[in-house]
């Protein structure tokens, strides 16, 4: 069911992704061609710069739209009228969400793909081979330094940015399906929701730096002794710390994945 | 014949305003069944819950002895009031969409019945008229071979062609095994169809009975009977 | 929906009448195969159920008989056909007599008005 699901989803996100995508890749080809030609006319070079300006509000816009087209995937297709058939399919709450999640995701990763290309595109040339020059010789520096700490700090980075990507989005998801639980108001409601999580996470960080600047007595010996610990270990602690850090946004993820089911399972209420 | 539905002490309350107010009912397996009543009787929320589309204030419902969940979404067919369907779909599309996901669905038959009414596979449905579009859920719907079909007001608001197409659609897919739910305020141009009607007002339910019993009992049709019961 | 009924009657008696006017009247020969359940029910516009009722009812009066996987046939002796449309003759002339009757004519001023319209 989860792999018919995909398909659904996939063809859905496609055809809202698609049109932007190719429109941007077409804009990083036109400022790339506009390169190609000196001249001396002021028309000339407000076209091409403004080929430039146009280049990078699409990519700003693709990437917007990729968020945007996530979340109404969701929403329009969960709790609108189309919730009538998404909602009788013989398919489980997590089947729904972890299929909407898992294309959300690589819908995300597609676009990030496809600004890259269109990057590439409009410095294809010298440029571009200088660009790739410099990333290789940053690289090289990198694993003459550290090894191949340097391959797995970069394997991190990647698997942080979809964890963050997941967990964004299971944020949303987490919001809306909240948000559903009001009578009226729906959509205010999971703005609500988000809103009410933004201030539980400032109030919560304010009261971790009261409890660390009240400098009890512990608490300083165990910053000292981690301290300590990262001077004899700084690689055990590097990536030791990013994947707490993965863990915790996995877990709060999880909890907004599990809130989501809840809602959608036992509570849904279509209008 | 066995026990399809089984309401108990079905209550669905809005924030104050009661939808459905503790609803006992039972519906036998092979039968057409009427859910009558004015709107807002509570018709289509009773209608919602069975589809698990709604979650019951308090009470239970059960489906071949089941709540509403994954298991009898695969045995119940839905048609809903509204359209519900992507409209940039082509009716194919679809038609490959339903048998991807409801084991079954008899897409054969669904084409086949598509073709009578000249509509193409290839036809966005956006570009269909009201009446074909209708009458493409309809088809949907009953080209599954489910065990209970709830059909939320198939005829409101549709020609008389179309109507007749919605009843002859119904009958010619009717399986004696399966149950029908149809609802309607629109009594007079169903009622033959049916072998029981469940009269349902104000989220009550008001009357329950064989359709012949109706007609033996008061020398009345469905309809006038309706008419007497709901005078406003 | 080619066939009118009284939606104030019980459908499946109505049912009963219609086929069997058409056997007495000769529309289906001794052996002939008769309309599909589903047939008829789409042809009135009726209960699929309603209609196999209709038709098992039939078959106790000794009208019609099954065979199974085929569907039904017209039995050899119509003279219980004939029995029930005379039944049914007799129904409609008694709710004629009635409706004139609540209009304000006797059975006399009827029997007149008959004659007259015959001629």
């Amino acid at each position: 069911m989860v792999r018919k699901l995909l398909k659904h989803e996939t063809l859905a996100f496609g055809r809202s992704m698609l049109p932007m995508w190719v429109i941007l890749l077409g804009m990083s080809v036109f400022a790339r061609i506009v390169q190609f030609f000196e001249s001396d006319s002021t028309v000339y070079d407000i076209v091409r710069g403004s080929a430039f300006t146009v280049f990078g509000i699409s990519v700003a816009v693709c990437l917007v739209m990729t968020v945007v087209v996530c979340i109404k995937r969701f929403y329009v297709n969960m709790f609108t009228g189309e919730g009538y058939l998404t909602m009788t399919l013989p398919v489980t709450a997590e089947q729904h969400i972890f299929s909407k999640l898992l294309i959300s995701v690589a819908g995300f990763v597609a676009s990030i793909i496809v600004v890259l290309v269109a990057l590439c595109i409009t410095s294809l040339g010298e440029v571009l081979v200088e660009v790739f020059k410099a990333i290789g010789y940053l690289f090289d520096k990198m694993y003459q330094q550290i090894g191949f700490h340097s391959v797995v700090f970069i394997i991190e980075f990647i698997i942080i940015l979809l964890v963050l990507a997941a967990y964004q989005m299971l944020l949303f998801y987490g919001c809306i399906s909240v948000g559903q639980l009001a009578r009226k108001n729906r959509v205010l409601a999971a703005f609500g929701a988000y809103f009410a999580l933004y201030v539980i996470e400032q109030i919560l960080g304010t009261i971790m730096v009261i409890f660390v600047s009240l400098q009890m007595n512990w608490l300083t010996s165990l910053f000292e002794k981690l301290e300590l610990y990262a001077i004899k270990h700084p690689y055990v602690v590097a990536h030791g710390g990013i994947w707490i850090g993965i863990g915790l946004y996995v877990v709060i993820g999880a909890v907004f994945f599990f809130v989501s089911r809840y809602i959608i399972k036992n509570r849904l209420n279509l209008e | 014949m066995s026990e399809l539905l089984r309401c108990e002490h079905l209550t669905k309350n809005y924030g104050g305003v009661i939808a459905l107010n503790s609803i006992d009912l039972t519906v036998e397996s092979g039968k057409i069944i009427g859910l009558l009543g004015p709107n807002g009787s509570g018709k289509t929320t009773l209608i919602k819950i069975i589809n698990g589309l709604l979650t019951p204030t308090s009470g239970k419902v059960f489906i071949n002895g089941n709540e509403p969940g994954v298991l009898t979404k695969t045995q119940v067919a839905y048609l809903p009031d509204n359209s519900y369907l992507n409209n940039w779909m082509t009716a194919g599309q679809i038609i490959k969409m339903f048998s991807d996901f409801y084991a079954d669905f008899r897409p054969q038959l669904a084409l086949e019945m598509l073709e009578r009414l000249g509509i193409s596979p290839e036809a966005k449905l956006k570009n269909l008229s009201k009446g074909n579009k209708e009458k493409v859920c309809l088809i949907l719907v009953m080209s599954r071979n489910a065990l209970l079909y709830v059909l939320d007001e198939p005829i409101a608001g549709v020609d008389p062609a179309t109507r007749d197409y919605v009843i002859s659609t119904i009958i010619n897919n009717y399986n004696p095994e399966a149950s029908v739910i149809i609802s309607t305020h629109l009594i007079a141009d169903i009622e033959q169809v049916l072998d029981e009607v469940i009269f349902i007002n104000q989220g009550r339910v008001a009357l329950h009975k064989t359709v012949d019993e109706i007609r033996e009992e008061n020398g009345k049709s469905v309809d006038e009977l309706f008419r007497e019961v709901f005078k406003w | 929906m080619q066939w009118e009924l009284d939606k104030k009657r019980p459908i499946c008696p109505q049912i009963e009448e219609k086929l069997s006017v058409m056997i007495a009247s000769g529309e289906f020969k001794p052996n002939e195969r008769l309309f599909s359940v589903r047939e008829v029910a789409v042809r009135a516009g009726v209960n699929p159920n309603t209609v196999q009722k209709a038709f098992t009812q039939l078959e106790g009066k000794g009208l019609i008989y099954s065979v199974r996987g085929s569907g039904w046939f017209v039995n050899e002796n119509c003279d219980t056909a004939k029995t029930t449309v005379d039944e049914l003759i007799r129904l409609k002339t008694e709710q004629f007599f009635e409706e004139m009757n609540a209009l304000g004519y006797s059975d006399d001023d009827i029997k007149q008005i008959v004659k007259e319209w015959n001629e």
